[in-house]
């Protein structure tokens, strides 16, 4: 009595058994209506298709940090790591203390989950949070600097740089020289010919 | 290593980052830069600042200019550019 099976017979077998598999229903082939799509993802707001990959970076000093793998490749520098193979079990990064690498995640976890949508309150919160996370000392700063260089953030090595180039801005070289705490090794020689050679700038 | 005792100056920041920093501020707060110290005279004074600070077509300029324009930094070039003209086109206005 077995009819000869063809390929809507499979078909239909195949979509009875398939709703058990934590397959991502919005594949076309399984056709499931948008009703079923919506209540899918309400479950399981995390489906199986986005790998929540964890990676361990190791600070200077020791300490280890899990961060999601998403937050980690803000750095180009950890991103070209892992697509080398070189994040088996942990990233070391000799260059960077635990005291900066924490807020560096800080940072790049919070503009990872800043949703990139032009809303204008997210931006504006952004901007805040990038407002209050240079309110540091100096050598955090510099340190912080250090290590999106090295770490290639770029967009924390804008922030960090066009603050200290806000520091600089509009100061007379001696203002300068005291914020950073920098000692003029020019002789008065040496100094007045700079000036001199610089003249035409300020004419 | 405490922090304390290695804590970083901003000349223990890399070239690269320092000429980032001048780049954002305007070319007058780089002859103000030049005239802080001697690391940052150098830093201040390199061709890759000032590079940045020129018109992007100004290998353009250059060429088109009548009487050659000799220039041994960048930084000079930027003068001459800024301070006196050039005569571009042997003096014809091209609409």
């Amino acid at each position: 009595m077995l009819k000869n099976l063809n390929s809507k017979h499979i078909q239909r077998f195949s979509y009875k058994y398939l709703p058990q598999f934590p397959i991502s229903p919005n594949s076309p082939k399984l056709g499931f209506s948008r009703s079923q799509i919506a209540n899918y993802r309400s479950n399981f707001p995390t489906t199986i298709m986005s790998s929540s990959k964890t990676i361990v970076l190791r600070s200077s000093d020791g300490e280890t940090f899990e961060v999601d793998e998403a937050v980690a490749v803000e750095s180009q520098t950890i991103k070209h790591m892992i697509e080398d193979g070189c994040a088996d079990t942990s990233i070391p990064l000799p260059n960077v203390t635990s005291k900066i690498l924490s807020k560096v995640i800080e940072y790049c976890k919070k503009h990872v989950e800043t949703p990139n949508a032009d809303e204008k309150v997210a931006e504006e919160d952004l901007k805040s949070f990038d407002a209050d996370f240079v309110k540091v000392d100096q050598s955090t700063l510099f340190d912080l600097i250090l290590a999106a260089n090295y770490l290639n953030i770029k967009s924390l090595l804008d922030l960090t740089c066009q603050t200290v180039a806000d520091m600089i801005k509009g100061k007379t070289p001696e203002e300068i020289r005291k914020t950073f705490n920098i000692k003029n090794d020019f002789t008065p020689e040496e100094e007045e010919e700079v000036r001199r050679e610089n003249a035409w700038a300020f004419e | 290593m405490t922090e304390s005792d290695t804590a970083p100056t901003i000349f223990d920041l890399p070239e690269g980052c320092v000429t980032d920093i001048l780049l954002i501020m305007s070319p007058r707060d780089a002859f103000i830069a030049a005239s802080i110290s001697k690391a940052l005279n150098l830093a201040a004074d390199s061709d890759a600042v000032w590079e940045r600070f020129l018109p992007p077509d100004y290998h353009e300029i250059i060429a088109r200019a009548v009487s050659p324009v000799v220039f041994y930094s960048k930084k000079q070039l930027y003068h001459r550019l800024s301070e006196s003209y050039i005569i571009l086109d042997r003096g014809y206005l091209v609409s």
